[in-house]
C-alpha cells in the first residue's frame, strides 16, 4: 500500500489515502475501532432501512404491487436481522469501545487485537448474510426468529439463503462473545485509581451488565444455530418431530437467548440516556445506586421471562412467565422515574442530545407499557403475532435504542471529531423523525387490534386496514427524510474546522478530561476521581479557585 | 373489535382494564416528562448550578412499591381471566383443525357419512393475489353453532401455523408434533374471517378461512348441505380417458379427490404441478395411514417442483379395492384411489 | 482466544494491576460462556428426552451404547490427564519449567490417546448422525466435545512451545493457568457426557 505514495506526499505530515485506509484496517486503537463499528453499523442501518421502505411500500395498499410473496418474506427477515444484529448491537459495541475505556480512565481495552478481530467479523458476517439475496431461492425468509420447521424446509429444495443466515449469525455470535469478554475484563481490571465500581459512570455499568448478558445468552443461540445447521445439512433431526425431535425446542432456545438479547439492545441505550440527562439538566443522576441495582435486576430477570414470546404455543408455564415479565417492569420503572427526577428541579439546556433523550423517555414509555399489555396472557392471545407486537418492538427498539443512539451521537460527536453537529439541522432531524416515527408505528397498534397479522405480504381489502397502513407508509418516508437530514448534517460537519474544547458540554465523566479528539494513549494526565462525577468536581473546584483568586486580588 | 365468544368478552374486559391502567400510567409519567422538560428549562444567561440532589430514598421506595402493586394487581386479574378462558368446557362439540401450507381443513367427528367418514371441510386458499386470486367464496368455511361450546383440536403436518379468529380475540399455534386444544362458545351470530397468524412460508398471508356462526336451525341445515356436498365429492371419481388420467396440482390442492382405475389395464397418470417452486407428487398407499406404498411415485423424495409435469404408470393387476393417494409433501392433498 | 496475554498497553496511567491477571479473567469468562454453550446442548437433550417414553426411540433401532470398555477407558484417560495437567501447573508455580514441560507432554499424550480412541469408537458404532434424534444428539455433543479437546490440546502445545522458549516462571504462569482451567473444563464436559450417555442412559 505504501508504494502508492508519491514522493511529494511523503514530505507532508498527512499520510496518503492508501496508508490511511491501511491504518484503519490494521488499527487496534479502541477509539478507531469504535468509529469503525459505528460507521459500519450505520451503513447496515441504511440497508435495513431501505428494506423497511420496501416493506412499507408494499403494504401501503392491498394487493401485491412491488414484490412477490417470497421476496416480501426475505425483506422482513433481513430487515429484522440486520437492524438487530448488524445495526443496534454493533453500534453499541462502537459506543462502548470508544467511550467506555475513556470513562474509566483506561488507555485501551484489555485485549486490543481481539477487539480488532471481533470488529472485522461483523462486516464479514453481514456480507455473508446479505449474499443470500444472490443465491438460488433467495435470502433467508423465515423471519428473524427463524422458527423451525419452516426454517428447515428450504434445505430440501436445495436453497441455501437460510444457511448463509446461520453462518453469518454464528460469526456475529462469536464476535460479540469476544467483545463481551473484552469489555468485562477492561471494566474489572483497567479502571483508573480512584475509579471504584460505585463511581463508574452508569454507561459503564450498563456495558458491564450487557456484556454479562451477552456472555451467558449468546452461546445458547450459537448452540441452537448449529443444531439448525445440522438438521438442514447433515441429516440431523433436532427440531423435526417426524424423526423424534421437538419443534418447540428451537423456540425455547431462541428465546432463552432472545429475551436477554432485547436487553442487550436496550441497556446501553439506558446507559447513554443516563449520561446525557444529568449533563444537560446540570444535576447529578438521581438515585445512582438504585440505578445500578435496577440494571442488575433487569439483567437477572431477563433470563426468566423468555417464554412470554411463546404464550400461544400452549407449551409453556403461563403464570410463571407472565409474573416474571410483569416484575421486569418494576426496575425499568425505577429508571424511568430516576431520569425524570434528574430533570426535575434542574436547569435544562435543550440541546439536540437532550431533545433525543426526552424523545427516548416518551417513546420508550409507550413501548414499555404496550409490552406490559403483552404480558397479560389472555390479551397476548389476542395480540400476539399481530401488528401490535410490531408496534411494541419498534417503540422499544426504534423509540428506545435508536433515539438513544442519536442522543449519544450528537453528544459525543465533539469528542469523536472535535466538531459539533449543527444544532439547527439536529432539531429538524429530531422533530421530523419523532413525527414520522409516531405516524409509522402508532397506527400499528390499531392494525394489530383489528386483527392484522404480522409478516404478511398482503391483506384483504375489505377489513378496513388500508387507511392505517397508508399513514404508516407516509410516516416511514418521513423517517427517511429525517435520516437524510442527519446524513447531510454529519457530512457537512466533517468539513467544518475543529471548534470543540475538551469539555464543551460541561459534562461529568472522564472522557471529557482529555482533548477532543483524545490522543492515541487517551490521557496525558489523569484528574483525580473522588465521585461518580470527576470532571464536575474538577471543574467546580477550578471555578471555586478562580473565584477565590479573584477575591484575593483587590 | 367486538368480541364474539364467551371468552372473547372476558378478554375484552381484561383488555379494557389493562388499557385504563396503561392510560393512567402513560398520562402521569408522560405528563411528568413533559412538565419537567418545559418547566425546568434553563433561563438564558442563567449560569448558576441548580440544587445538586443525589437522590431520595423515600421517593425511591414509592416508585418501587407503586408499580409493584400495579403489576401484582394486573397479574392477579390476568391469571383469573386466564383460568376462565383456558379450560375445557362441558358438552362441547369437537372440531379437528388441520393446518397445512397454506390451507385449513376442518373435520367434524360428530357428523359422519354413511360409511363412517367424518365430515371434512376443505377449500382453496393460498396466494391472496395470484391471478385471478382466490376469492373468499372458495376459502374453507368453519361453521359453528351459536351458543354451543366447541372444542378445537389443532394439528399440523408441515410447519407451525396459528389458528386465529380475530373476533374471538384468540389464537393458538398449530404445531407439528404437538397437538393443541382449546375451548370456547361463540355467542354472536355472523360471518367472520379466520387467519393464520404464524409465518408459515410463501402464502402465509393468504391462509384464510371463513367463519360462520349460526343459530341451531341454520347450523343444522348448513351441516346437511356440507354432508351432501362432501358425499358428492367423495363419490366423484376421475376415470381414465384412453388410458390416461389427468391430474393437476394447483394452490396446494389436487383437482380431484378420487381416482378410479381398472384392475385389468395399465393406466397412466398425467400429472402437472402448477405451483411455482413447490414440490408435489402423487403417491398411492394402501390406506390413509399412508405407511405402505402401493404405486405412484417411488417415495417421498420423488417429487417434482412446479411448474412441471410428469407421468406415473399404474400397473395392471392391482387387487380391486379402495386405497388412498396423497402428495408426500402436503398430507392435506389426498383422496381416494379406487381399483375396479 | 489467544493464549498470550495482550501486552499491557498502560503507559500514562501508572497503576499496577492487582488481583487476577486480565488474561486469566478473560479465560474464566470464556469458559463460562462455553459452559452455557454446552449447557444449551444438555438442556436440549433432556428436553427432547423427556418427551419420549422409550429412549433411545425405538425407530430407527439403534444398538445401545456400551459403557465397557471404550467409554470407561476414555473417561479414565481424560480424568487422568486433568491431574497430570494440574501437576504441570503446580510444577511451574514452584518454578520448575522442565517439570511443566514433562507434565504437558504426558497430558498431551493422554489427550491424543483420547482423541484417537474416540475416533475408533465412532468407527465402531453401528449408527451415523442421520439415524434419528438420539444419534443426532450423540454425535453433535460428543463431536463438539471432541473439537474442544482438540482445541485444548493445541492450546497446550502452544504453551509447551512457549515453555521451551523459556517463558513462564514461578511468578509468571498466567498462560499455564489459563490452559489448565480450559483443560479441566473440557474434562468436566466429558464427565457430563459420560454420565448422560453411558450411566443415566
Ligand atoms: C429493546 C428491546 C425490547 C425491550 C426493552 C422490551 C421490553 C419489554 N417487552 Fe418486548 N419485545 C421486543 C423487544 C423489547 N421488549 C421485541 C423485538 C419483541 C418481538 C420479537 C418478535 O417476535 O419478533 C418483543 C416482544 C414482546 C412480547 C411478546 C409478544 C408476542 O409476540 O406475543 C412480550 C410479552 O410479554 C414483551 C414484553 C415486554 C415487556 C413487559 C418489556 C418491559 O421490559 C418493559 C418495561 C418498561 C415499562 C413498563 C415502562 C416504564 C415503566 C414504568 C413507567 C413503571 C410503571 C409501569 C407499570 C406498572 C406497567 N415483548
Ligand atoms: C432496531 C431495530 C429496527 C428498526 C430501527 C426498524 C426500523 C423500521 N422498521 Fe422494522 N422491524 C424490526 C426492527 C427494526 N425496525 C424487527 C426486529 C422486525 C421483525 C422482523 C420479523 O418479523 O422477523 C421488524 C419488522 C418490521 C415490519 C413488519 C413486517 C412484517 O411483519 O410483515 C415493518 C412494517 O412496516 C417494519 C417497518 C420499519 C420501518 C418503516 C422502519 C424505519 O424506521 C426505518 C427507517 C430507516 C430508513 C428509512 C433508512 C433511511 C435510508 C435512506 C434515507 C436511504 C438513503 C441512503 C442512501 C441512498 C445511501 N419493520
Ligand atoms: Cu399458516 Cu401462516
Ligand atoms: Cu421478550
Amino acid at each position: 500500500m505504501a508504494v502508492t505514495q508519491v514522493p511529494t506526499e511523503l514530505a507532508e505530515p498527512e499520510p496518503s489515502f492508501g496508508a490511511r485506509i491501511l491504518g484503519w484496517m490494521t488499527t487496534t486503537d479502541h477509539k478507531k475501532i469504535g468509529i469503525l463499528y459505528m460507521v459500519t453499523a450505520f451503513l447496515f442501518f441504511l440497508i435495513g432501512g431501505i428494506l423497511a421502505l420496501l416493506i412499507r411500500s408494499e403494504l401501503a395498499r392491498p394487493g401485491l404491487q412491488f414484490v412477490s410473496d417470497q421476496t416480501y418474506n426475505e425483506l422482513f427477515t433481513m430487515h429484522g436481522t440486520i437492524m438487530i444484529f448488524l445495526f443496534v448491537m454493533p453500534v453499541f459495541s462502537g459506543f462502548a469501545n470508544y467511550v467506555m475505556p475513556l470513562m474509566i480512565g483506561a488507555p485501551d481495552v484489555a485485549f486490543p487485537r481481539i477487539n480488532a478481530l471481533s470488529f472485522w467479523m461483523v462486516p464479514a458476517a453481514g456480507l455473508i448474510m446479505l449474499s443470500g439475496f444472490l443465491v438460488k431461492g433467495g435470502a433467508a425468509a423465515a423471519g428473524w426468529t427463524s422458527y423451525t420447521t419452516l426454517s428447515e424446509q428450504s434445505a430440501q429444495l436445495g436453497e441455501h439463503g437460510q444457511d448463509l443466515w446461520i453462518v453469518g449469525l454464528v460469526i456475529i455470535a462469536a464476535a460479540s462473545l469476544l467483545g463481551s469478554i473484552n469489555f468485562i475484563t477492561t471494566i474489572l481490571k483497567m479502571r483508573a485509581p480512584g475509579m471504584t465500581m460505585f463511581r463508574m459512570p452508569i454507561f459503564v455499568w450498563n456495558t458491564l451488565v450487557t456484556s454479562l448478558l451477552g456472555l451467558l445468552a449468546i452461546p445458547v443461540l450459537s448452540a441452537a444455530l448449529i443444531m439448525l445447521f445440522i438438521d438442514r445439512n447433515l441429516g440431523g433431526s433436532f427440531f423435526d418431530p417426524v424423526h423424534g425431535g421437538n419443534t418447540i425446542l428451537w423456540q425455547n432456545m431462541f428465546w432463552f437467548f432472545g429475551h436477554p438479547e432485547v436487553y442487550i439492545l436496550i441497556l446501553p441505550a439506558f446507559g447513554i440516556i443516563s449520561e446525557v440527562i444529568p449533563v444537560f439538566s446540570r444535576k447529578p443522576l438521581f438515585g445512582y445506586r438504585a440505578f445500578v441495582f435496577a440494571t442488575l435486576s433487569i439483567g437477572a430477570l431477563s433470563f426468566a421471562v423468555w417464554a412470554h414470546h411463546m404464550f400461544a404455543t400452549g407449551a409453556v408455564l403461563l403464570p410463571f412467565f407472565s409474573f416474571m415479565t410483569f416484575l421486569i417492569s418494576v426496575p425499568t420503572g425505577v429508571k424511568m422515574f430516576n431520569w425524570i427526577a434528574t430533570m426535575w428541579g434542574g436547569k435544562i439546556k435543550m440541546a439536540t442530545p437532550m431533545l433525543f433523550s426526552i424523545g427516548f423517555l416518551a417513546m420508550f414509555l409507550i413501548g414499555g407499557i404496550n409490552g406490559a399489555f403483552a404480558a397479560v396472557v389472555p390479551v397476548d392471545f389476542a395480540i400476539t403475532d399481530t401488528y401490535f407486537v410490531v408496534a411494541h418492538l419498534h417503540y422499544v427498539l426504534f423509540g428506545g435504542s435508536v433515539f438513544a443512539i442519536f442522543a449519544g451521537f450528537y453528544f459525543w460527536m465533539p469528542k469523536f471529531t472535535g466538531k459539533f453537529l449543527s444544532e439547527r439541522l439536529g432539531k429538524w432531524h429530531f422533530w421530523i423523525m419523532i413525527i414520522g416515527f409516531n405516524l409509522t408505528f402508532f397506527p400499528m397498534h390499531m392494525l394489530g387490534l383489528m386483527g392484522m397479522q404480522r409478516r404478511i405480504a398482503d391483506y384483504p381489502a375489505n377489513e378496513g386496514l388500508t387507511g392505517y397502513n397508508e399513514i404508516a407508509t407516509v410516516g416511514a418516508f418521513l423517517i427517511a427524510v429525517s435520516i437524510l437530514i442527519f446524513i447531510w448534517n454529519f457530512v457537512s460537519t466533517l468539513r467544518k474546522p475543529r471548534t470543540a474544547t475538551d469539555d464543551p458540554w460541561e459534562a461529568n465523566t472522564l472522557e471529557w478530561a482529555t482533548s477532543s479528539p483524545p490522543p492515541p494513549q487517551n490521557f496525558t494526565h489523569l484528574i483525580r476521581v473522588r465521585s461518580e462525577r470527576p470532571v464536575f468536581d474538577w471543574r467546580e473546584g477550578r471555578k471555586a479557585l478562580d473565584q477565590a483568586e479573584k477575591e484575593m486580588q483587590p | 373489535m367486538q368480541p364474539a365468544s364467551n371468552h372473547a368478552s372476558q378478554t375484552r374486559t381484561l383488555y379494557d382494564i389493562t388499557f385504563v391502567f396503561a392510560a393512567v400510567i402513560f398520562v402521569i409519567v408522560g405528563g411528568l416528562i413533559v412538565v419537567s422538560a418545559i418547566k425546568f428549562r434553563s433561563k438564558p444567561g442563567d449560569d448558576t448550578l441548580p440544587k445538586q440532589i443525589h437522590g431520595n430514598t423515600k421517593l425511591e421506595i414509592v416508585w418501587i412499591a407503586v408499580p409493584t402493586v400495579i403489576v401484582l394487581v394486573l397479574f392477579v386479574l390476568s391469571a383469573l381471566t386466564l383460568g376462565k378462558i383456558d379450560t375445557a368446557e362441558a358438552n362441547s362439540m369437537t372440531i379437528n383443525v388441520t393446518g397445512f401450507q397454506w390451507e385449513w381443513k376442518f373435520t367434524y367427528p360428530s357428523y359422519t357419512l354413511a360409511d363412517g367418514t367424518a365430515l371434512a371441510i376443505t377449500g382453496v386458499s393460498g396466494p391472496l393475489d395470484a391471478q385471478p386470486g382466490v376469492p373468499a367464496s372458495q376459502w374453507p368455511t368453519l361453521g359453528l353453532e351459536l351458543n354451543q361450546p366447541v372444542h378445537f383440536h389443532l394439528e399440523s403436518d408441515d410447519v407451525i401455523h396459528s389458528f386465529f379468529i380475530p373476533v374471538f380475540l384468540f389464537k393458538r399455534d398449530v404445531i407439528p408434533g404437538h397437538p393443541n386444544d382449546f375451548w370456547l362458545t361463540p355467542d354472536r351470530a355472523g360471518s367472520f374471517v379466520g387467519k393464520c397468524a404464524e409465518l408459515c412460508g410463501l402464502y402465509h398471508s393468504g391462509m384464510l378461512f371463513n367463519v360462520r356462526v349460526m343459530p341451531k336451525a341454520e347450523f343444522d341445515q348448513w351441516i346437511q348441505q356440507q354432508l351432501a356436498a362432501f358425499q358428492k365429492a367423495q363419490n366423484a371419481c376421475k376415470t381414465p380417458q384412453n388410458g390416461v388420467i389427468q391430474v393437476v396440482a394447483k394452490s396446494i390442492q389436487f383437482n380431484t379427490k378420487c381416482m378410479q382405475v381398472p384392475s385389468n389395464a395399465v393406466t397412466k397418470i398425467d400429472f402437472s404441478n402448477e405451483d411455482p417452486g413447490t414440490p408435489h407428487n402423487i403417491e398411492v398407499y394402501t390406506n390413509s395411514s399412508a405407511t405402505t406404498r402401493l404405486t405412484g411415485a417411488t417415495g417421498p423424495t420423488n417429487t417434482i417442483v412446479g411448474v412441471s409435469q410428469t407421468t406415473y404408470t399404474i400397473p395392471s393387476g392391482l387387487q380391486p379395492g379402495t386405497y388412498y393417494f396423497k402428495c408426500d409433501v402436503h398430507p392435506g392433498m389426498n383422496g381416494k384411489f379406487v381399483v375396479k | 482466544m489467544s493464549a498470550r496475554p495482550a501486552p499491557p498497553p498502560s503507559v500514562t496511567v501508572g497503576h499496577k494491576p492487582k488481583g487476577i491477571p486480565s488474561a486469566l479473567l478473560g479465560m474464566i469468562l470464556f469458559v463460562s460462556s462455553e459452559i452455557m454453550f454446552f449447557g444449551g446442548f444438555f438442556g436440549a437433550y433432556f428436553d427432547v428426552r423427556s418427551q419420549h417414553t422409550v429412549w433411545p426411540p425405538a425407530v430407527p433401532p439403534i444398538e445401545p451404547l456400551e459403557i465397557f470398555p471404550i467409554a470407561t477407558i476414555l473417561t479414565i484417560l481424560l480424568v487422568t490427564s486433568s491431574f497430570t495437567m494440574q501437576a504441570g501447573f503446580f510444577a511451574i508455580r514452584r518454578g520448575d519449567r522442565r517439570g511443566l514441560i514433562r507434565w504437558i507432554k504426558v497430558t498431551l499424550a493422554l489427550g491424543a490417546a483420547f482423541l484417537l480412541l474416540q475416533l475408533y469408537d465412532y468407527s465402531q458404532l453401528g449408527f451415523g448422525i442421520r439415524d434419528g434424534i438420539f444419534a443426532t444428539f450423540f454425535y453433535t455433543m460428543t463431536g463438539f466435545h471432541f473439537a474442544h479437546v482438540f482445541g485444548g490440546a493445541l492450546f497446550l502445545y502452544v504453551i509447551m512451545m512457549q515453555a521451551y522458549r523459556g517463558e513462564f516462571s514461578a511468578d509468571d504462569y498466567t498462560g499455564v493457568e489459563a490452559a489448565t482451567i480450559y483443560w479441566h473444563f473440557v474434562d468436566v464436559v466429558w464427565i457430563g457426557l459420560f454420565l448422560t450417555y453411558y450411566v443415566l442412559k
